[in-house]
């Protein structure tokens, strides 16, 4: 052999390896290909076992991915807040809202006076697809403007459009003319 | 007599099927996290619960599947 063979020899050695390196090879690639990367008709063909590695990967990614968005749901379910201060009873009349924040910041909530004088707290967000909902006093309904759901504001219960559960409730009490709200209800 | 040389090879070369199941599989895989991303939304833990637990015996199916085939 001589030194121009030698050297042709050594560089398919070395491609051979970037290539096992870059995973091109399949793991149960003879060992002779690092010698000799010679190729054949038909060695491109994937065995559909192989195939089926990347449908795994795929399916068992969205099902992490699903998995988590239902424990992040139930740990929103889980928090039921604590009590905090709304506002004073006066300041809301019959027949009208108040807009709140709760459990946090960035949950919008709806404390509504009904004519006669009682009081309901719900989440603002429409259970069919979260949207805000408002109290419509003239009506007396609380309307989602997105796809037009109602809710019955003395209960919370959904009355019409796509929404099919109710509104959830926030437990309110008066403590010396003030409102505060003590959690959510589950 | 010719000698055994094993399966032909051009006789597998299309797996059409496989192609279909991948297909229903991540259009599956993809209602599910739809389905899931709206419990949270709506803060109905059930219903993601729920698309969780399909989407994790649809993975299950395809690790069966995978089984099944032996080429």
């Amino acid at each position: 052999m001589d030194d121009a063979e030698r050297r042709r020899a050594a560089d398919a050695r070395n491609s051979a390896r970037e290539l096992r390196r870059a995973g091109l090879y399949a793991e149960d690639e003879p060992l002779w290909k690092e010698d000799f990367p010679l190729t054949s008709a038909g060695e491109e063909y994937i065995q559909r076992r192989q195939f089926t590695r990347y449908l795994l990967a795929t399916s068992a990614a969205f099902a992490v991915g699903t998995a988590g968005a239902a424990a992040w749901a139930n740990l929103q379910s889980a928090n039921h807040g604590e009590a905090q201060r709304i506002v004073e009873l006066d300041k809301v009349a019959n027949g009208s809202e108040y807009l709140f924040s709760y459990p946090t910041d960035k949950d919008p909530a709806l404390l509504i006076r009904l004519p006669d004088g009682e009081l309901r707290a719900f989440s603002q967000k429409c259970t069919h697809l979260g949207c805000v909902v408002y109290y419509q006093p003239e009506n007396e309904r609380i309307f989602c403007p997105c796809h037009h759901g109602v809710f019955e504001p003395s209960t919370g219960d959904a009355t019409a459009g796509p929404p099919e559960r109710p509104l959830q409730k926030i437990d309110i009490e008066v403590r010396n003319g003030v409102v505060w709200a003590k959690g959510m209800e589950v | 007599m010719a000698p055994n040389t094993g399966p032909v090879r051009a006789q597998n070369n299309r797996s059409g099927g496989i192609l279909v199941y991948l297909l229903v599989l991540v259009s599956l895989q993809i209602f599910m996290m739809v389905v899931a991303v709206e419990g949270v939304m709506s803060h109905n833990a059930s219903l993601a619960t729920a698309a969780a637990v399909f989407s994790v015996l649809t993975t299950a199916m395809a690790f069966g599947f995978r089984w099944f085939i032996t080429d």
